[in-house]
Formats: C-alpha cells, structure tokens, sequence
C-alpha cells in the first residue's frame, strides 16, 4: 500500500535540509580529521628528516676536521718526503707571468 | 477509508513527536557540549592552555655549536663536533660492580671509582664525557643491555692540526668556554648562544616537528679568521725545533711579522703542545711565551740606541765613536766588548754589536732624549696584541737611571719586552717608520656572512721615527749579515738582508745577578720582498742554547731557513745583482750549530757578539771548474761551499764565466756568468 500526494511538503524539504546539514557535518569532521591526521604524518616525517640531517652535518663536521688533519702542513711535508720530494728553495720555483 | 485516514494521521503526529523529542535531545547535548567548550575554552582558557602545553610541549635548552677558527690560508684551526657522553642512572642499573669492571677498561677509570658513582643515589651522574671513537664502539652494545646507561650528545672542541700554533689557540673546557689563547680571547665571539627549543610531542613522547622550526646556524657561534697561515707556522715551528735542539736550548720562539700592519704570520714556540690532550701536557706549556714572557733583548735593542741618535740630529751615520778597545769604566763598573776596537763609524757599532760604543751614544745623548725615542717605539707598555695577559714592558722612568743603567739599557740589558713587542717594534723601522699594532685577528664574521668585527690599524698614522733614520738604520742592519759582521749565518743567496742579533744573558734572581751560563740568543730581521710588497719580520729566539751561545751560530740559521720558506711561498724573485754565494748551513754538516761554534772563546759578560767567531774558516782556494753549458741553478750548486759573490748576466745557459776554468780561485774574487739569451 503506497501513501502518495498526501505528505507534507514542507516536512520533506526540511529532512532534506538536515540531511544535508548531517552530510557537511560528517565531511567536516572527515576533512579536519583527515587534516590533523597528515600534520601529524608529515610531523613524523619532519622529525626523522630533521634527525637525518643533523646526522649528516654532524658527519660533514667529523669529516671536514679528519680531512683538516689529514692536510696540516707537517703531514703534508712527510708525504712528500715519503714520495720522494723536496722542499723548493728560493729560486727553484718560477711564476708563469 | 476514514480510519485509514485516521490511522495515517496519528502514525505521522508520533513521527513528529519522535523527531521533536530526537531533536530536542540533540539540540541539549549540543547545548551541554557549547556550555562545556565555552567552560573550557572561555572561562578556563588559561588553566587547560597550560595544561595542554605541559602535555604537548616542551623546553630544550640547546648550546648552539662554538665559531670555528680558521688560519689565513683557509685551515681550519679550531672546529666544534658533535661528542657523545657516557651517563647513568644508578636507581636503574641492578649490578653496579659488574658494570664497573666492565667500563673501568674501555673508559680507562679505575673500577672502585666508577663503581662509587653506579652505587650514587641520584638519577644522572657522568661517567664519561668527551668519548673516542672506539670508546663509542666499545660502549654501544652495554647501552643497549644496560637500561641505566646511555650516551649524550654534546659539543666538542677539536684542533685538527695538532701540536700548530697550539699556544697561539689555546683550549675551552669541556663545556666549550675559552680557558686559555685567542679561544679565551675570543669566547665573545666564538660561544654559540643557548637558546630554549619548543618541541611538541605526541601520547607515545614521540616528537613531532613544527614547520616553525628555529633556524638555529643564527645562533651558533662566530667564526674568526686569523692572521696566522698554517704553513708559514709550520716552517716556522720546524726551523725552531731545529735550532733549539740542534743547540741543545732549554725552548724557543719564532714570530713572523708582516712589517706593514703588525699582522702576525706565524707565532710559533718549542716545546709545542697539543690543545686536544691539554691533560697530558705540562700546565707550563700551556702559556704563550712570545706574547706573555718578558726578557731582555740583548744587543737586538742597539738599534733603537741607534735610532734615538740619528733621530736625535746630534749624530750622522758617518760619525765615529771611540770603542775605547774593548774596556770602558762607568762608575765603577767596566763595560766590555767582545772584541777590542777603535773608532767605529755609528753603522759599524751595529754591525760589530758594540756594548761600548751603544754607551758612548747614550751618554751623548742624554737619558731624556734616549728615553723618549723608546717611549716613541712603545717599550714600557702593551704592544695592544689581542692575546690575553700581555704584561706591559719593564722600562723605568729616565730619572731613575743611574749612569750605567742608561749604559746597561743603551745594549738591552735592564729593560724587559716580551718578543711581541720587540718584533712589532723592528716591523716600525721595517715599514719606514710607523708604529704597528701586533695582533692575530683579521676579522669575526657571524653565519649570516658579515663582518662583525675587523681588525683596523690604529697606529697606522704614528710616527715613530723619520722614513730617512729607518732607511740609516735599514742599511746599518744589512751590514750585521755581511762576512764580518756578526750574522753571516742569516744571508740568504739573491735577496737583501737585513737584521740584529742579540745574546742577553738571563738573571739570576737566586743570587741576585746576571748569570755566567744562561743566555737568550736571538736574531730578528727580515728580507727585502720585491716592490709592492711588505716586509716580514722574522724574530726567532733560543732559550738557554747549550751549545753555542751567540744569537748569529745559534737563531740566524734558523732565520735563514724560514726565510728561505717564505721568500719562496711568497714568490720572491732572486735579485740576480744579489745573488751571492751564502755560507752553508751547519745543518748540513751536524745540527743547528757546529762544533766550531764552541771554539769562539768569547767573553760571556758583555752581552756583546763575537764578529769573528761567526765565520768558519775558508776552505784552501781550488781550481774552477768549467760551468759552460749548465744551468745558473747547477752552477751554483756547484761553487755554494766558497763564500764568492757571483754576477749574472742574460738569460738560459752559461756561456761565458770568468774566472776561467782551470785557474785558482783566489780569496774576494767573483764569479761572473754570462747567460745565452735563449730559454
């Protein structure tokens, strides 16, 4: 048994209303979720980025003083030594005008 | 159909019923949920913010990184790495003597100690801090077995390049604060800044980053940039170890002084020490003797008595003043001379170092005016050296002198300067005239790239004495390294030099005079660099030689072989009129400092240097060899042992020689080579 032409017209338009306020709702609720929960994500891997690259300049720094070390002046001088070389007395060395 | 109707009608008013009482339900739980969020979010606001942040958030307090210090050729000097610590917590460790015989090895302590600390009633205590790398290694595996035990990452000072310029450096403590050097110096500048980090964290305390993350490198700490240049420093740290052990010296100093802005190049000390492993070292090595040491200069002071009587316009370089032959009485005191001589021209007083002609000038001249000229030179106060703890001259007011103080301070004895103020007082008459501000520092600049501070010469514009003196003076000094002077060690073949010795003997404050057998031998002077560029002043000083005790056996040769460094580093072109056969090192034969030095009986009272001495004995005269066809460089290799000046003309291969092969070489002849033009 079907009820037609009988319904309040003002009544359907107001579910529908709600309905889509219901609708909005939901989506909002999923957006600012959605949102919070890839600012917590991208956080994440904000934090392990940032802990990379502290690793990594803490690295270059290690590096950059071993490489200091490795090219002080008397370590150079034993090996060139080493290598047979000898130091360049005044008048052994000629710059090219 | 009516109750049809009737029906349909009263389902569809308990529809509404129903859907008024679900709305009026719903709008009262949104009404509660708005009265509590306007509780929470109004009316509490500040008391659940609080407590949010609490929560969420907290303050690290970050020690940004330590300025590097950098050398002028770009070395780094001085650099901040990250170290890791050893800590624990002894409320979570369960078997602290296990624990301690374990580390006690790897971290080099003793196990009662360490075991001292795990049994502690506190929640952090350091076992360690500052680890090796193989200490790291060692460790790691009980960190992660140990839930008490753990690493911490902190700042760490490294000096890369060792034992260099150690002095000059200094060190930091192991919080990274300047303790000692330009690191105490400069700790204004090269501290980085504590700073508060906000980090959030989640339920689990893990951290999640902001976009807003503090550019940190803002707050890390300046770098300065230095005037020392690491291989001048080298050469200079291993000319001076050769000179003092050569002459079995007790430790020495080396300065290399650009004369044009007081720009030290090179500050270089033996015995060394390395800031890394301060620990090790002797706190007595720690002290920068070049910039902080006073001593007396010896007979490198007659200059300024020099100075003090040109300048004064009484004396003319020609005028001669009796040397009395070695023995001159002021008061009651003999003053003497190496050796005796006559009537010596003001040039020749420098060149034969003369104690009594030094005192004759003075006394000409008067304490006042004498007094004034050193005043002028800044003897008596702080050169301004940017180095902690420089202590002012010793040079007492001219109306304390008795006669034979101004006698005794007319040769540099009873007036004291550190080396600092003695070299920037040589690079005053090296520049023509102008006082020098000696100094380390070229320039601070922050992470952003500006210059925060620079270096400015100050004493640029004050005269100390005319360009005409310093040009009198310059020649007198050239004439200290002639054959018969008292520093033909210092020559260096194809340049012009010039400079003093000095051979100050040390007081004895035990018994109250100067000794009999510990001396300062010293040399300071500096070679002519080609036009357009200034001089270098070079000091070097031996403390207490054994050996030999003369300023001209003992700290020439060692300023020849650094010149000898720098004239080519520098790019120095030989002067082919100056080329001139210089005399071999003693290192060639045995050390620093020959046998033969030992030989010249000298006077050790006088102060004075013995001319003669200097000069070892000219070998019987050869015949010359036939050099056609070689090169300048292999016929000089050839003829270096015999003390000839040479001549070049032309360019490429000798052609032409005279004396001609086959002859004998005899005594003050020169060589002149005639070069094919080709190359």
């Amino acid at each position: 048994m079907a009820i037609t032409g009988d319904e309040h017209p003002e009544s359907s338009q107001w579910g529908f209303l709600n309905s889509c306020l219901l609708l909005i709702l939901v989506l909002m609720i999923f957006y600012c979720s959605w949102v919070n929960n890839k600012i917590v994500t991208r956080g994440y891997r904000l934090s392990e980025l940032r802990k990379t690259e502290k690793h990594l300049i803490e690295e270059q720094g290690k590096l950059e003083a071993e490489l200091a070390t490795l090219k002080r002046p008397q370590n150079l001088a034993r090996l060139a030594r080493q290598l047979g070389l000898k130091e360049p007395r005044s008048g052994h060395k000629i710059v090219m005008p | 159909m009516k109750r049809i109707k009737r029906e349909s009608k009263k389902e569809r008013r308990s529809l509404q019923n129903r859907i008024r009482w679900v709305a009026g339900l719903v709008v009262f739980c949104l009404s509660a949920v708005v009265v509590r969020a306007w509780y929470v979010q109004v009316i509490n606001h500040d008391h659940y913010l609080a407590r949010q942040q609490q929560q969420r958030s907290a303050n690290l307090l970050l020690t940004c990184k330590r300025g590097e210090i950098l050398a002028a050729d770009g070395g780094r000097l001085a650099v901040t790495v990250k170290g890791k610590s050893l800590f624990a917590n002894p409320q979570r460790i369960k078997n602290s003597k296990k624990l301690a015989r374990v580390l006690a090895p790897i971290l080099g302590q003793q196990a009662t100690i360490l075991e001292r600390r795990l049994r502690s009633k506190r929640s952090f205590v350091w076992l360690k801090r500052s680890l090796t790398q193989s200490q790291v290694r060692a460790l790691a595996p009980w960190c992660k077995k140990e839930k008490g035990l753990a690493f911490f990452k902190e700042n760490q000072r490294i000096y890369p390049n060792r034992e260099l310029a150690g002095q000059v450096l200094g060190f930091t403590n192991i919080d990274c604060c300047g303790q000692e050097g330009l690191e105490s110096y400069y700790d204004k500048y090269l501290k980085g800044r504590q700073v508060y980090l906000e980090r959030e964290y989640d339920a689990k305390r893990q951290v999640v980053d902001s976009y807003e993350y503090p550019e940190l490198d803002f707050y890390k700490g300046k770098t300065v940039y230095l005037t020392i240049d690491r291989h001048i420093q080298a050469w200079a740290e291993a000319a001076l170890a050769k000179a003092v052990t050569g002459s079995r010296g007790r430790g020495g100093v080396a300065l290399v002084m650009n004369a044009e802005d007081g720009a030290l190049l090179a500050m270089a000390q033996y015995p060394g020490f390395n800031p890394n492993s301060k620990r090790k070292n002797n706190p007595a090595l720690w002290r920068n003797r070049a910039a902080v040491d006073l001593m007396e200069p010896g007979s490198t002071f007659k200059v300024f008595t020099l100075v003090a009587a040109l300048a004064s316009g009484r004396f003319k370089i020609d005028d001669k003043v009796d040397c009395e032959q070695g023995k001159y009485k002021v008061g009651r005191r003999t003053i003497h001379d190496t050796h005796e001589h006559g009537l010596l021209r003001l040039d020749e007083v420098l060149k034969y170092s003369s104690n009594i002609g030094c005192s004759k000038i003075v006394e000409q001249l008067g304490p006042q005016c004498f007094y004034d000229t050193l005043k002028k030179f800044g003897f008596g106060a702080r050169s301004g050296i940017d180095f902690p703890h420089e202590p002012s001259g010793r040079l007492r007011s001219w109306r304390r002198w008795r006669p034979v103080d101004l006698c005794n301070i007319a040769f540099g004895q009873g007036v004291s300067l550190t080396p600092v103020q003695l070299t920037a007082a040589y690079a005053a008459l090296a520049n023509g005239g102008y006082r020098v501000v000696p100094h380390l520092v070229d320039k601070v600049v922050n992470a952003a790239g500006w210059t925060v501070y620079e270096f400015r010469h100050k004493g640029l514009k004050q005269r100390v004495c005319s360009r005409a003196v310093a040009r009198q003076v310059d020649g007198a000094l050239a004439q200290v390294v002639a054959d018969d002077g008292t520093a033909p060690r210092a020559r260096i073949p194809g340049f012009r030099v010039a400079g003093k010795t000095g051979t100050a003997q040390k007081f004895d404050f035990k018994k109250k005079c100067y000794s009999h057998n510990k001396y300062w031998a010293s040399f300071v002077g500096y070679v002519d660099p080609p036009a357009g560029q200034s001089r270098k002043v070079v000091y070097v000083m031996v403390d207490e030689p054994k050996k030999s005790i003369y300023g001209g056996m003992v700290a020439a040769p060692a300023f020849r072989r650094i010149n000898q460094h720098l004239v080519s580093y520098l790019n120095y072109t030989p002067d082919a009129e100056l080329v001139e056969l210089a005399m071999p090192l003693a290192e060639d034969a045995a050390g620093a400092c020959d046998d033969s030095a030992d030989a010249f009986a000298a006077e050790p009272g006088g102060g004075g240097e013995s001319a003669a001495d200097a000069n070892p004995a000219v070998p019987a005269a050869p015949i010359v060899p036939d050099f056609t066809g070689q090169t300048i460089r292999e016929a000089l290799a050839r003829i270096s042992r015999y003390r000839h000046k040479v001549k070049i003309s032309g360019q490429g291969r000798i052609v032409a020689q005279q004396p001609a092969p086959g002859s004998r070489l005899e005594p003050g002849v020169d060589f002149v080579f005639k070069l094919s033009s080709e190359i």
